[in-house]
């Protein structure tokens, strides 16, 4: 028996070990070592966070995904940055001269277990605010929760319903939400380009569709004729007879809302010699770049993802973090640390460390932010009152640079709440 | 037409991929008449490791993995053999110490238990794949300087090209090992009675080693492809793979290497090409985000019609 | 024969056998039974009012979910032997009833009565529907079937608008009976609790009954079974209905207490994790499905908030191996009945 328990332990062991053993080269090189340290610094720091003053430490819950997918992005990335800033804010004294904490707990994307994860931070009567949850699928089911214990909620999922669901506790962090791509379209057409007639599509998902019509009703609004409307397959190959039909109306841009698609749509433009501007929301990624390659040049892609070099805020961010972490931070890593800062500035606000003063604080505060050139500052449903969105253009050395910051009048203030509210069900299920 | 023999080109090539999977699938279930979940996971391991190695050498560099030095001539080859050797190596030496620890103290054991470990070890490795090399989606880098040819209209990549010969050598290698060698008639004759091949004095444990070597290594070939087609590895990705490297096995017959090889391209076809006509079949109703459909039905069709798969041997899977 | 079966226990773990053998000591006494079972009984009910923490009663209410749905799956596999990979579409597919029927999105808003015995019954039906091809395939086959069903079944209800696609759906209505409106954590724990109490007894009528009898007859040998006059093909079917029904119920009621549902809750981690309990408690036997489930949702959760919590999964992993492995029985084993030989086990 013994022996056999014995072979059972070395058999989980072995297997624990087994991918580890294979992992580092036969030489640690110097990145590996640095690695090393890097991660007991974390648990150093994470640990025993005990900066120079002595007071009780004010605790902020931080539930980000470390289990399943998506583990990088929304997990380690925003974590780092969280915990860098709150290093520095303790270095510098901390807030009302006590030190910050993070609680950081993992809900691994799961809606289930992140509102097991929910009740957990409100039954410490330490923690003040909460910043999470990453995915509008997590922060959704947690809201009547963070709700009933009157947690302040700031969370960076993008989906627009969240904060029609009649909370005053959620926070939206994201720089806009889903919406908000179609409107910096429009009024980047208008504004700069100055045209009259605009074909729109989109490709059929939930979130194109949304962000076309919103894309088409703005224009509509400025006085820009929307020639047509339609929808096509996601993921198909063959978008030329949709092109064709488009091309003989004649406008002077094409806008398409797609994925991956959104490529293909630019070269087949260009094999049919149709010369319109090129809009294509959110065509950031290389993947594009790499697809359309001299063919694009001149693509306009709206998005509300911060690039992480166009304010010299966010450069200096980049530059630090590379320091502290040894690598780059990924386009919400600027987001998870100007948060905290502002969460320091609205306890600071309350003047005393208390669930509800924080929550009144964050709706009064209005304070400066390293990805919103407006400054950070939320209405009563927890929209930011300053969403600021992107349009970047394909430069001819294939490069994708920020033509356009639009810091323009969002659709939740430029309609009523009722209005807005119709919309967003309208468009994404009630 | 010309989208038609582009989608078809583009699908051959994950088939190929589809089809090295498949076929370390199929020779375990022949020699031992499981299902080894952890096999996408070894493919993966396999990429993970080498794209460590590059970044050890110093060949590949960032976050983006980008490739400083110019790849050329003796160089390239050099590289290329020591991403796929080191590749092989480490899901080789990964699959033998899970066999040893693992699969053969339950040789015995009912099929269901077998079948529970098989989906821990899968488990265990994705997971800790996650622990050891990072969270992150890691960039791959495709080591060979991007070229482009015309094919009947279609344009086809070098990378394409390569990873097509790389696929057939392997197979031409494998059939004529499995075929005319001393071990490949070993593997068979276990394959086909265990028992009957220990009686009659072959090492059967060393043919369980040989070919779960095997299906490793094909394996990480397998693997490294797919993360140089796509660019990219990700730890999660190996459940992808184990599903359609399943599939694939079990649509062509498993146990059955030639309906292995017909059923990953297949499914490859099936994927690429049915996925650009499937819009336009069914009038925009269902796009190409359901393609993954087809796969699924060819499978689940197969299995309740001829359930030995298009080229197996009926016998084994179905109980009257 | 009986001599053989002890033998065997003794070989096997001697100090867990006697361990069970105090135990049937000390139960087979009808008046410590009745105390025990009394205890059990008060401890449950009042347990809301001993944990004061909505934290532990959100996941013991989880835990109850994951206890209906491991005991459909010891039904189907520790019973029958019939290896499904798709408990997460099944569960889903609970979940999107009652999302569907009571929420805004169609606007319909059935009450609970009306939507559970619909949500079980249509989980039944495709179980049901899906065994007529493929009930025949043996093991890793059915396995595979079941498996590209979820996947189907998952890819359809992230595209369909018929169910809000990726986006989910928000305001589902809180589960009310005619008189009562479930509100808190601990309202819904009287509920899964009941429900798993049923579950739990009408799982182990079968398990002695005939049809469990002969269940576990094809698990042991089919042809066997058939022999001796079963239709093992309509038994197996039987066992395929039967056993997702809790799956759906437990989705129904996930739905209600989450009052929001998204494609991302029913991924094949919810399938893994149901298979780790059923053999961590013990394959064939309902008392082991209830403890696995209750361990497997309880044991990880105070691991949350401390630096080794990104390994829980790997933890499961292990565990899976370590106990096919060493106690491919599970902690509490299948019972035999008078005559039967114990499966030949390894290690």
């Amino acid at each position: 028996m013994k022996g056999k328990l014995l072979r059972g332990m070395l058999v989980v062991l072995a297997l624990s070990l087994l991918v580890s053993a294979c992992a580092p080269s036969p030489t640690p090189t110097p990145q590996v070592i640095e690695k090393e340290k890097e991660v007991t610094k974390i648990v150093e720091k994470v640990v025993t966070a005990t900066p120079p003053p002595a007071a009780k430490p004010i605790k902020i819950g931080l539930p980000v995904i470390l289990t399943g997918a998506d583990t990088y992005v929304f997990g380690e990335m925003v974590r780092d940055a969280a915990i860098m800033a709150v290093e520095e804010i303790n270095a510098a004294g901390g807030v009302l001269g006590r030190p910050l904490e993070l609680v950081i707990m993992d809900d691994a994307g799961d809606p289930a277990q992140a509102v097991a994860v929910a009740h957990k931070l409100c039954e410490d009567p330490e923690i003040v605010a909460v910043i999470g949850h990453t995915f509008s699928g997590t922060t959704i089911p947690t809201l009547p929760i963070y709700n009933e214990c009157r947690l302040a909620q700031l969370e960076l999922g993008s989906n627009p319903r969240i904060t029609i669901m009649g909370y005053d506790h959620v926070f939206r962090i994201t720089c806009a939400n889903d919406l908000i791509t179609g409107y910096a379209g429009a009024d980047y057409v208008v504004e700069k380009l100055g045209i009259k007639s605009v074909a729109v599509i989109h490709n059929k998902t939930m979130w194109g569709e949304a962000v076309a019509t919103v894309f088409a009703k703005r224009c509509e609004e400025l006085g820009v004729k929307v020639t047509s409307f339609q929808g096509v397959d996601k993921d198909a190959v063959d978008f030329t007879p949709t092109l064709t039909k488009v091309n003989a109306e004649n406008p002077e841009a094409v806008y398409f809302a797609g994925y991956s698609e959104s490529a293909l749509v630019r070269n087949q433009m260009t094999d049919l010699g149709m010369k319109q501007y090129y809009i294509a929301a959110e065509a950031t990624s290389s993947e594009y770049v790499d697809a359309v390659k001299e063919k694009g040049i001149g693509t306009l892609a709206p998005t509300a993802a911060p690039p992480l070099d166009f304010r010299p805020e966010t450069r200096k961010f980049t530059a630090a973090f590379r320091e502290r972490w040894g690598r780059d931070p990924e386009e919400w890593s600027p987001v998870y640390y100007d948060i905290v800062y502002a969460l320091a500035a609205a306890i600071k606000h309350a003047g005393k460390v208390e669930r509800e003063a924080i929550i009144k604080a964050l709706h009064e505060i209005e304070v400066p932010s390293i990805v919103h050139p407006g400054g950070l500052a939320w209405d009563a449903t927890g929209e930011p009152k300053h969403p600021v969105a992107f349009v970047w253009e394909l430069k001819p050395n294939l490069q994708m640079e920020v033509v356009y910051v639009w810091q323009g009048t969002p659709p939740y203030q430029a309609m009523s709440y009722e209005e807005y509210k119709a919309l967003v069900e309208s468009l994404l299920g009630k | 037409m010309t989208t038609f023999v582009q989608q078809a080109l583009n699908g051959l090539t994950i088939g190929m991929i589809y089809a090295l999977i498949a076929l370390g699938y199929s020779m375990v279930y022949g020699v031992l008449k499981m299902v080894n979940f952890a096999h996408g996971d070894l493919c993966v391991l396999g990429a993970m490791f080498s794209l460590t190695l590059l970044r050890a050498t110093g060949i590949t560099k960032g976050r983006l993995n980008i490739i400083e030095v110019p790849l050329t001539g003796t160089r390239l080859v050099l590289v290329l053999g020591m991403v796929f050797l080191g590749g092989m190596l480490c899901s080789t030496i990964t699959s033998l110490i899970i066999e040893r620890l693992v699969y053969r103290p339950l040789r015995r054991a009912s099929i269901l238990t077998v079948l529970v470990s098989a989906l821990g070890v899968s488990i265990a490795l994705s997971n800790a794949m996650m622990l050891v090399f990072g969270r992150e989606m890691k960039s791959f880098p495709s080591l060979l300087k991007k070229q482009y040819f015309t094919v009947l209209g279609a344009t086809y990549s070098n990378l394409q090209v390569f990873i097509a010969i790389l696929t057939i050598l392997l197979l031409i290698g494998l059939f004529y090992l499995v075929n005319k060698t001393t071990l490949g008639r070993c593997i068979r004759a276990v394959a086909l009675d265990k028992d009957m091949a220990g009686l009659l004095g072959i090492n059967v444990n060393r043919v369980i080693v040989a070919v779960f070597a095997l299906g490793a290594s094909l394996g990480a070939v397998a693997g490294i492809s797919h993360a140089m087609y796509y660019g990219q590895t990700y730890y999660l990705t190996g459940y992808q793979l184990m599903i359609l490297g399943w599939a694939s096995a079990v649509i062509g017959g498993i146990g059955d290497m030639r309906g292995c090889v017909i059923a990953g391209l297949l499914i490859g076809l099936l994927e690429a090409v049915g996925g650009g006509y499937l819009p336009i079949l069914t009038g925009g109703l269902f796009g190409a985000d359901y393609r993954r459909i087809f796969v699924f039905l060819v499978l689940i069709v197969t299995l309740v019609i001829k359930p030995a798969g298009i080229l197996g041997k009926p016998e084994v899977i179905v109980k009257a | 024969m009986s001599n053989y079966k002890n033998d065997a226990a003794t070989s096997r773990s001697p100090g867990f056998s006697q361990v069970r053998r105090y135990w049937h000591a000390l139960t087979k006494n009808t008046g410590v039974k009745r105390a025990l079972f009394i205890g059990v009984a008060i401890l449950l009910l009042a347990l809301p009012r001993i944990i004061t923490s909505n934290y532990w009663l959100r996941v013991i209410d989880i835990a109850g979910l994951y206890v209906m749905m491991a005991l459909g799956y010891n039904l189907m596999f520790g019973y029958t032997g019939l290896f499904n990979l798709g408990f997460a579409a099944f569960f889903a597919i609970g979940a999107y009833c009652y999302a569907m029927l009571a929420s805004p999105l169609h606007n319909m808003h059935l009450p609970f009565l009306i939507v559970l015995p619909l949500a079980v019954g249509l989980t039944s039906l495709i179980s049901y529907l899906l065994g007529i091809p493929s009930i025949s395939l043996v093991g890793d086959y059915l396995g595979l079937v079941t498996l590209s069903f979820a996947e189907i079944f998952r890819i359809l209800v992230n595209n369909l608008k018929f169910t809000n696609a990726s986006y989910g759906i928000i305001n589902i209505d809180a589960i009310r009976l005619p008189f009562f409106t479930f509100k808190s954590v601990s309202d819904y724990y009287y509920l899964i609790l009941l429900l798993c109490v049923v579950v739990y007894l009408i799982i182990k009528r079968l398990e002695d009954s005939r049809i469990g009898r002969a269940w576990m007859a094809i698990r042991n040998d089919e042809e066997a079974a058939k022999t001796s006059g079963l239709d093992t093909r309509r038994l197996k079917l039987l066992a395929c209905a039967i056993g997702v029904a809790p799956v759906g119920m437990a989705g129904a009621i996930f739905a209600g207490m989450q009052t929001f549902v998204s494609p991302e809750s029913f991924t094949s981690r919810e399938t893994w994790l149901i298979i780790a309990m059923a053999i961590v408690g013990g394959l064939g036997n309902a008392d082991g499905a209830v403890l696995g489930a209750l361990l497997l949702t309880l044991l990880p959760e105070p691991l949350r908030g401390t630096p080794i919590e990104s390994a829980r999964t790997l933890i499961y992993g292990l565990l899976l191996i370590f106990f096919s492995l060493f106690r491919p029985q599970g902690l509490l084993p299948r019972r035999y009945w008078k005559g039967e030989i114990e499966e030949e086990t390894s290690g």
